[in-house]
């Protein structure tokens, strides 16, 4: 059946990497693009013309119609809330841009809507769909590394991209953490297994340093532990900057070695180092694997349609995966020093 | 004189390095930018200490006399048909900032790449002409010397070009985090046997030379000539450096056997040429037109055309076994011909080769690329034996050689 879509945002995240996926799910016949939604007309009129869509206009001139049957909301992480709810008591469906949210609370707020209104609600943390990630995460939960004690991940470049809006310098949640810092952390969490709907991890912050010391920041470094359901605890520094070239890596300490990730290349296949030899590991698999970021998105899209055909399908993306990370990212925002200060 | 100077490009990372440089030395810095709440960013608290100047307001720049205006920007985000465009356009904001400025030298900051990534002679320090290279970054800074010496001639300013080579030193972009990086992916860096030149320049010893240039007086460098080739370290090894950095990294790195090279067709060759003149002038604006039409949105014209330079790259050099950014590095790593420096008599670089080794490795290891030497605990390899036996369908071999 052909689903019918609302684009709500259609920023440089829409035009570069929904924009391909959706114009060949359209093809296909497999959905239609409704409205193009965003502060910016002429912005949200060239997306309708690219997307074929009938109209365009500012997210809260147009209501969600009724043959309207999902959202994708790209907008800014402090609007998605706002953003995803008209459309969940509308009964829609909702594919959420990364972050869920920016609270807990309004993340657990959303779920709870969704379940309410029997709507299917996704986030978009594409990099899950990384053979690299994938293979990492299969063999640490069946052992390989036996237990794991310590996790360092950093990624870091020099601002060198363009930027069309003052969001990331503006904005409280424009900052690094939120941005390379919510993939960084959630391929941490996948990769350990820590995004299950039974009991979830517990984490103590040992130390958060950001430059500068308010939000949005652009460069950060973080010590925490993380205590497991399962016992035991797990050492994690993260260290992300906009303004120096940090290695791009997530290095997983066990027992019996190190797994190295490479969070910026899906099909880098990670390499083992044990008993001071190196290994690469390759998963057997007959699926077909993302080459590329555009690749994530096609398959995070097929989640999403997945799991609005099936209900109980429990997909990669679903909301309720995201809430240890959606916490952490407001715990590194929100120091103890933020909220005396506030 | 006056003790101001101008900085286009200050937020890159020569030009951060520059403008600090400068501002030690007492000079009063207006840094255009073309975000300045990004260049606050990249810049620190550095900002705090220089005027920012928006690219959009250079008409209205500071009025007050300035005693050179430095370019060390050049059109770096640009699609492959816009790169023409937006390097006039920035040059013409450097010559207008020369005026509004009253400035009367400009120092524009090249490159080594004018001659090439793979030059077959020794680079002389002269004009280069303009060459089909299939390349935007190539092409648009010839491009850029040839717009700057040509209006220099007809007088106004005087013109210093300064080539720099591969420029290393901490967080260096191109020849120090992304080669640390490529020893992490355990992706090749080089030709076996055949690691050649660095044909290097240290960071600061480029932000040293560029303060004398502004500090010499007109006669010293009309004396010396426009062309200056920066390249202190050229006589150097590539294994020297990468000696250094994966020691700091902790990990071997690969070097690959040099494969055949393709040469690239006739065919290949003409359409080569062709594609890089397409863009060019004003003769590209109808083939640009039609282009523009095809697809409105600009991303898809821009991938397209990087699709076919694409093509025709990966037919002129890779190996088989390595893509075309590969190939090219691997290329660069491979120089059999030096690019000396040729710089003003009496100037000497603060830095040595080896002082400069020690901040690389002092900054990689800060950085977080050094592999935890705890890595080398695990003793024992898998075995059959081993708790990894059951892991041992998924282990593939070793990979760095």
């Amino acid at each position: 059946m052909r689903l019918l879509y609302d684009v709500v945002g259609c920023g440089a995240v829409v035009q570069q990497s929904h924009a391909p996926v959706l114009r060949q799910l359209a093809r296909e016949g497999a959905i239609g693009i409704h409205a193009c939604l965003d502060l910016d007309v002429e912005v949200a009129r060239t997306t309708a013309r690219l997307l074929g869509a009938a109209r365009y206009g500012r997210p809260d001139d147009v209501p969600p119609a009724g043959e309207v049957g999902a959202a994708i909301i790209a907008t800014p992480p402090e609007s998605h809330t706002h953003a995803a709810h008209k459309y969940l008591r509308s009964g829609k469906h909702v594919f959420i841009e990364k972050p869920l949210a920016v609270s807990l609370a309004e993340a657990r707020e959303l779920i709870e809507l969704s379940r309410e209104c029997n709507g299917k609600l996704v986030a978009n943390q594409f990099r899950r769909f990384f053979p690299s990630v994938l293979t990492a995460r299969r063999f640490v939960a069946s052992g390989g590394l036996g237990r794991v004690s310590k996790v360092v991940a950093s990624e870091g470049a020099r601002w060198s991209w363009p930027s069309s809006s003052e969001y990331v310098t503006r904005s409280p949640y424009g900052g690094v953490i939120y941005d390379t810092g919510s993939h960084l952390l959630d391929m941490v969490l996948f990769i350990l297994s820590l995004d299950g709907q039974g009991a979830q991890p517990t984490w103590t912050l040992r130390k958060v340093t950001r430059w500068p010391g308010e939000e949005p920041s652009h460069e950060c470094f973080a010590s925490m532990v993380l205590s497991l359901p399962t016992g035991g605890d797990v050492e994690l520094e993260l260290r992300l900057s906009r303004r120096e070239p940090l290695p791009c890596a997530v290095r997983i300490f066990g027992e019996c070695g190190q797994v190295l990730v490479i969070p910026t290349v899906p099909q880098q296949a990670p390499t083992l180092y044990v008993g001071g030899e190196a290994f690469t590991l390759r998963a057997v698999t007959g699926a077909s694997q993302p080459v590329d970021a555009l690749g994530c998105f096609f398959l995070a899209h097929q989640e999403f349609r997945k799991a609005i055909k099936a209900p109980s399908y429990f997909s990669l993306i679903d909301a309720p995966r995201f809430l240890v990370l959606v916490a952490l990212l407001d715990a590194l925002t929100h120091t103890e020093a933020d909220r005396a200060h506030a | 004189m006056p003790d101001n100077v101008v900085v286009f490009g200050g937020t890159s990372y020569v030009g951060q390095r520059t403008v600090k440089a400068l501002v030690d030395a007492g000079y009063h810095v207006d840094a255009v930018v073309r975000r300045p709440s990004i260049a606050r960013i990249l810049l620190g608290d550095l900002g705090d200490q220089i005027g920012l100047v928006s690219a959009d307001a250079i008409e209205r720049a500071p009025g007050r006399g300035a005693r050179a205006v430095v370019n060390l920007a050049y059109a770096r985000d640009a699609a492959a048909y816009e790169a023409y465009r937006q390097t006039r356009n920035l040059i013409r904001k450097v010559q207008e900032a020369a005026r509004a400025s009253r400035g009367e030298r400009i120092i524009h900051i090249s490159t080594q790449a004018v001659f090439g990534y793979n030059f077959e002679r020794r680079p002389a320090p002269a004009e280069v002409h303009w060459w089909p290279a299939a390349d935007p970054y190539v092409e648009t800074k010839v491009y850029a010397e040839q717009l700057l010496a040509k209006a220099s001639r007809h007088g106004g300013y005087d013109l210093a070009i300064v080539r720099l080579g591969n420029v290393i030193g901490p967080a260096a972009p191109n020849w120090v985090a992304s080669l640390a990086q490529r020893m992490l992916d355990g992706k090749a860096v080089g030709y076996e046997s055949r690691l050649g030149y660095a044909n290097a320049t240290y960071v600061d010893n480029v932000a040293s030379y560029v303060c004398e240039l502004v500090r010499r007086p007109p006669a010293d460098l009309n004396e010396f000539g426009v062309y200056h080739h920066l390249a202190e370290f050229s006589a150097h090894s590539w294994r020297e450096i990468l000696d250094c950095i994966a020691g700091a990294v902790g990990n071997r790195y690969v070097l690959v056997d040099r494969g055949e090279d393709g040469g690239g067709s006739p065919a290949a060759s003409i359409a080569r040429a062709m594609l890089a003149s397409l863009y060019r002038g004003r003769a590209g604006g109808y083939a640009r037109a039609v282009m523009e039409r095809v697809d409105p949105r600009r991303g898809a014209v821009g991938q397209a055309v990087l699709r076919l330079s694409d093509l025709k790259r990966t037919a002129r050099l890779a190996p088989p076994e390595l893509g075309p950014s590969d190939a090219q590095i691997c290329s660069i790593l491979s120089a059999q011909v030096r690019f000396e420096s040729h710089t003003l008599p009496g100037w000497h670089p603060p830095v040595s080769f080896d002082e400069a080794r020690t901040a690389i490795a002092d900054w990689l290891t800060s950085a977080g690329y050094a592999l935890d030497a705890a890595g080398a605990r695990w003793a024992e390899p898998p075995t059959n034996r081993s708790p990894l036996a059951p892991h041992l369908s998924c282990v593939d071999g070793a990979t760095t050689s």
